[in-house]
């Protein structure tokens, strides 16, 4: 039911200039630039709750903010880069999350999400100063580099191989294209996102 | 964060302004590690309600298509700092001045290569289902979808553009130049004729459609009297109407024109530009009376 609150915006349309083998290929090679660190996902992997409880907790804000579905699997990206490198949460884990989120909406949609509305999502644990503040720590810790790639990315180029194959089984892969599964991984377990796109539950 | 600004400062030794944009301004500068010689793009700091969200966006999302890029005919970033909402940053330094594909955006190196530059409002490519916003591309080089409104396009709109941009080479002055979205699609249909919904399907659905009065449009050959047949073809392809048949870079690279005869001059034997900056220091230090002697001159001549 989470998902079903991410706002459901119009696609651009289908531009076969950009699908086939060629981009697949080329989105493997970036998702494995910006994979966080061996370390860090054996960290986590050992006790999982804090990221958890962060993610869903972004997750959360992002459906009140209305956001795109794009922005909640870039912000976790974003978040467990940062983490990857420091290795330590912040002393406001939730500004964190917001900081993710406030880059991703900016990265990702026409009216991005205002630093006022990301502060009363926290119920102001933190100010807008605190979180620009908190923007410009999460850049200089990335270098800038807020690329990332998603299971959103990967599943329309699948979906083309798949119809373009003529696997009379599209359909059951239409069904799991919807947002659950790619945000339950997000949540639980994240990491590799061409095979989150390939193995939902 | 304010360390990392003190240290860059000091890294990079201005040297000369180079130009300003409607969201940036570009100094030469020296980097002091290595005696190399960069350009600095300085993000301008929108009004106070931008500010107020952090950092620019549209800076932001130049620096990650950069960061992703890595080509011989874009041009290198080289770092990027940032303090408070201010950015900026570092690309490689280029001889001609400086998201969108228009002549200002198109430099050349000391060895003659062509460089992109400005990925403000550049989309990434691997992943093309995403909203967008049609407020994109200069004016002049914008194509009629944009023009109408359309919120889902494809990399036809660069086809459109690189159309103007290979006019304007050949014209030596913009070809359809605008001065207002209706008037843009005034000069496009003049010269090319009114679109149908036979050679457009789909373009009266368009949200921001308006219907024209129809123009029979200027044959090619009548507006571009030196070009060749070759080139003709290729720019009639890059200004077809109906965005899903526009042809693609792909195709484009095909046809006749890029293997007829005479081969591209190869890079560094191309004429090389006068350094704009070069001209404005020279500029600054002759004294007044040689400043003089230059515009008497210059009066003789008219």
């Amino acid at each position: 039911s989470l998902s079903l609150c991410l706002s459901l915006s119009l696609l651009a349309a289908w531009d076969p200039t950009v699908s086939g083998h060629r981009v697949i290929q080329r989105l493997l090679h970036v998702e494995e630039r910006y994979m966080p660190s061996i370390l860090y996902i054996t960290l986590i992997q050992r006790e999982p709750e804090r990221r958890e409880e962060l993610a869903k907790w972004a997750l959360e804000v992002c459906c009140e903010c209305g956001c795109d579905e794009a922005v909640f699997p870039l912000s976790v990206s974003l978040m467990d880069r940062f983490l990857s490198d420091s290795l330590a949460l912040p002393v406001s884990p939730y500004c964190l999350a917001a900081g993710c989120i406030l880059i991703a909406s900016k990265l990702t949609e026409c009216d991005n999400v205002t630093a006022d509305t990301l502060c009363a999502a926290a119920e102001y644990s933190f100010q807008p100063s605190d979180l620009r503040e908190m923007e410009r720590v999460i850049l200089a810790t990335l270098r800038w580099d807020t690329a990332a790639v998603t299971p959103q990315d990967f599943l329309p180029h699948f979906l083309a191989s798949v119809e373009e194959r003529g696997d009379g089984d599209s359909e059951g892969y239409v069904c799991f294209t919807g947002m659950p599964s790619c945000i339950y991984y997000y949540i639980y377990i994240d990491i590799i996102y061409s095979l989150c796109a390939l193995h939902p539950r | 964060m304010a360390l990392d600004v003190k240290s860059r400062t000091k890294r990079y030794e201005k040297l000369d302004f180079l130009g300003e944009g409607q969201f940036a301004t570009v100094y030469k500068a020296r980097d002091k590690t290595n005696d190399t010689i960069v350009a600095i793009k300085k993000i301008k700091v929108g009004h106070r309600t931008e500010a107020k969200d952090g950092i620019n966006r549209t800076a932001l999302r130049e620096i990650k298509l950069l960061q992703e890029l890595h080509h011989p005919n874009i041009i290198g970033l080289l770092d990027a700092f940032g303090h408070k909402s201010n950015i900026s940053l570092v690309f490689d330094f280029m001889e001609t001045d400086l998201e969108d594909l228009k002549p200002n955006n198109l430099l050349l190196d000391g060895n003659g290569v062509l460089k992109l530059a400005d990925f403000g409002l550049a989309k990434a490519f691997g992943s093309p289902n995403r909203v967008y916003t049609h407020q994109v591309v200069t004016r002049w080089y914008r194509s009629p979808e944009l023009l109408f409104g359309a919120r889902m396009y494809g990399v036809g709109v660069d086809m459109w553009a690189v159309g103007c941009i290979l006019a304007e080479l050949l014209l030596r002055i913009p070809f359809l130049a605008g001065d207002s979205d209706l008037d843009q699609l005034t000069k496009i249909f003049e010269a090319l004729g009114t679109p149908t919904e036979e050679t457009w399907p789909g373009m009266s659905s368009l949200p921001d459609y308006v219907s024209f009065k129809i123009f029979p449009g200027t044959p090619l050959e009548h507006i571009f009297s030196a070009a060749g047949d070759d080139l003709l073809e290729l720019l009639q392809s890059f200004f077809t109407f109906n965005p899903s048949t526009r042809t693609t870079a792909t195709q484009a690279l095909t046809m006749r024109y890029f293997s007829n005869r005479p081969a591209p001059t190869p890079g560094p034997q191309l004429p090389r530009p006068n350094c704009a900056a070069e001209a404005l220091r020279e500029k600054e230090t002759i004294g007044l009376k040689r400043k003089l002697e230059a515009i008497m001159k210059k009066k003789l001549i008219f």
